[in-house]
């Protein structure tokens, strides 16, 4: 499903440049559930981003799903992203005004699916999730872990081949943690190809494979075993 | 076009900043405000020049023949032209579709007597239709009519002065002057409706008499009042066809500036034309200058807009927003703000305009209005600033990288 090669990117910093990735090579195939691991500066998050198309590499090779990625103009690189990809972020990234239904449905907005669609497909998500009942709350009534589980059925949404989580419990205590590790796990049961950074040991293991980046190079990429999070799972409530 | 969820999106925008939404709204407001009121003042402002400097006769023409200025066609410079009833024929046939009124004027200064009152006042011979080119009215009697002249009837309309210092208020129709010339018989009388003492002190008899009395087919003066609704240029053009036409009859050189002279408002007319023309001007550039205050104050606070809302739409961007999406939310939002409270302003002042009707008229302002053809321009100029005021911000936006945006905590 992803196929890197040689991929490096470096920034510019005034007179010198940083050189963040050095020479990346990696394949993931449809249905793993890889973290990625490394100190802040280790590049983890950069090459999260260049995945993600919220960033672009210097050199190599970047295939996702058969398609090379390389030079996309804005309006590509967001078809893209909605059509491949559903993020998870850290800080949740909910918009505060818009209900729990309506960020759900926001990437079936950018579809271009029609209204009464996208309310049912976000209310299903919001279902296997746990949350159709705050559907029409506001994120900000809602608890850390609440809202990151909104955000999980919100990059559900839009039916991605691809699960980008960037450190999704980092924000979250270790009880919460467990739980949205839980049903992170239950969606790559199903089948969704999912990559997260991590910097947390415990949250890693949870995840099939481990990829532990340093000065921008891999230093390990080791199959694990998985260990079961502990969390409460949230059963469809309808 | 129309997409709710959009519109919901504005709102929420604007209601999460209801009082800087309402600041900048209202920079609009007075804007529009400001250009309705002051075009419209503009308006009742050529209204009341026009009520005031060209009221009944200020737009009449007068030819008369003077003394010519260069030898012509064997005839010596310094020729006296004479004008003569067949001028008139010729001007009547001739140009009645530009002629509303048409009357010829012989007019000297004559000793009246009546009883043992007299005095010195001005006689005039006229057509009947003289009376419809003065703003006055018949107080008692009535005029002379087109059968008086054909038979040459020594009958009067005299000013209400005349009757105040010959005849002591008596009843006066029926009673006769002595003109010098002969007896008249009083047929009315007549007050000036602007109270114009000298005219109230004129006497009109029907000009054939005069012209029997003198012996001859003179007539000193031509005096025209165009049809309504002709323009300036339209009205310089007739004079200047008249001017022509009677020279060439009075064997008067084309280039000659004397022999027969046209005398018009229509000058006088282009002068306050351009008066008003400035006035215009002067009314967008005010006007024009408030509404880009407008705009930039609108597009001030889309920036601002913009600004705060960086993470959300890095968001949006992570999530599958193109740029254009972008745009059109921000350009949206900026257009609709713009609209809504340009057209309170336009609301605003197109009442507090008409409703001033006739209430400033001392100030030469008189009936003040805009045409619903200035307001349409006014609600386009809207739009185009709205969409100016978004064009920059909304652009911005749209450039905004989803990674900057997100790593902005």
């Amino acid at each position: 499903m992803i196929k890197i090669r040689d991929l490096n990117k470096s920034y510019k910093m005034g007179a010198n440049s940083l050189h963040v990735l050095k020479g990346i090579n990696l394949d993931i195939d449809k249905g793993e559930f890889v973290a990625i691991m490394g100190a802040s500066g280790s590049g983890k998050s950069t090459l999260l981003n260049i995945i993600g198309m919220l960033d672009t590499h210097d050199t190599g090779l970047y295939e996702l799903d058969g398609f090379k990625i390389e030079k996309l103009n804005e309006k590509k690189a967001a078809n893209y992203r909605n059509k491949f990809l559903g993020f998870i972020f850290q800080s949740y990234n909910l918009i505060s005004f818009k209900n729990v239904l309506e960020n759900v449905a926001l990437p079936l907005y950018y579809q271009k699916v029609s209204r009464g669609k996208r309310s049912e497909l976000a209310m299903s998500y919001l279902n296997r999730v746990g949350l159709s009942k705050w559907a029409h709350h506001l994120p900000n009534e809602l608890s850390g872990g609440q809202k990151q589980r909104v955000a999980i059925a919100r990059a559900l949404a839009a039916q991605p081949i691809l699960l980008l989580a960037d450190e999704p419990t980092g924000a979250l205590d270790s009880k919460t943690s467990q739980e949205v590790m839980r049903l992170i796990q239950e969606i790559n049961d199903e089948g969704k190809t999912i990559l997260m950074v991590t910097h947390e040991d415990d949250i890693a293991n949870m995840c099939k494979r481990i990829v532990r980046l340093k000065d921008g190079m891999i230093m390990s990429d080791e199959k694990v075993e998985q260990v079961r999070a502990s969390g409460e799972h949230f059963d469809f409530e309808m | 076009m129309f997409d709710i969820d959009r519109w919901r999106e504005i709102w929420a925008s604007i209601a999460s900043n209801k009082l800087r939404t309402m600041l900048s709204g209202l920079t609009i407001s007075l804007a529009l405000f400001v250009f309705i009121v002051l075009f419209g003042m503009g308006n009742g402002l050529q209204n009341g020049f026009q009520k005031e400097f060209f009221q009944a006769g200020a737009m009449n023409m007068t030819v008369l023949g003077t003394q010519t200025s260069e030898s012509f066609a064997g005839y010596q410079k310094g020729r006296q032209v004479k004008l003569e009833n067949r001028d008139l024929d010729y001007i009547i046939d001739n140009f009645s579709d530009q002629i509303k009124y048409i009357s010829g004027q012989y007019s000297q200064m004559l000793l009246i007597k009546h009883g043992g009152e007299s005095g010195n006042y001005s006689v005039a011979g006229i057509n009947p239709s003289y009376f419809n080119m003065m703003d006055v009215n018949i107080d008692q009697g009535k005029i002379f009519g087109d059968e008086d002249l054909k038979d040459r009837k020594k009958t009067a309309v005299i000013g209400r002065m005349v009757v105040k210092d010959l005849m002591k208020g008596q009843d006066v129709i029926g009673q006769y002057l002595n003109m010098g010339t002969g007896m008249y018989e009083i047929v009315g009388v007549f007050s000036s409706n602007t109270n114009d003492d000298r005219e109230e002190r004129s006497i009109y008899v029907p000009i054939t008499t005069l012209q029997t009395i003198y012996g001859n087919q003179d007539l000193p003066r031509i005096v025209i009042t165009p049809k309504d609704g002709l323009s300036s240029a339209a009205m310089a053009e007739f004079s200047s066809d008249i001017k022509s036409d009677l020279k060439s009859i009075h064997k008067v050189s084309p280039t000659d500036v004397g022999g027969i002279r046209v005398w018009d408002s229509s000058e006088q007319m282009s002068n306050t034309n351009a008066f008003f023309f400035v006035l215009t001007i002067i009314v967008f550039v005010i006007g024009g200058g408030s509404l880009i205050a407008g705009v930039v104050s609108i597009g001030n606070i889309m920036v601002f807009s913009v600004k705060e809302r960086t993470k959300e739409i890095g968001i949006r961007k992570a999530l599958g927003a193109t740029p254009r999406n972008i745009i059109a939310l921000i350009m949206q939002e900026a257009i609709t703000i713009t609209l809504l409270f340009g057209v309170i302003g336009i609301l605003a002042a197109t009442l507090v305009v008409e409703n001033i009707d006739e209430s400033l008229v001392d100030y030469f302002i008189y009936q003040p209005g805009v045409s619903t053809s200035s307001l349409v321009v006014a609600c386009v100029i809207l739009f185009v600033a709205g969409f100016l005021a978004g064009f920059l911000p909304a652009r911005y936006a749209a450039k905004i990288k989803p990674i900057d945006a997100l790593r902005d905590e």
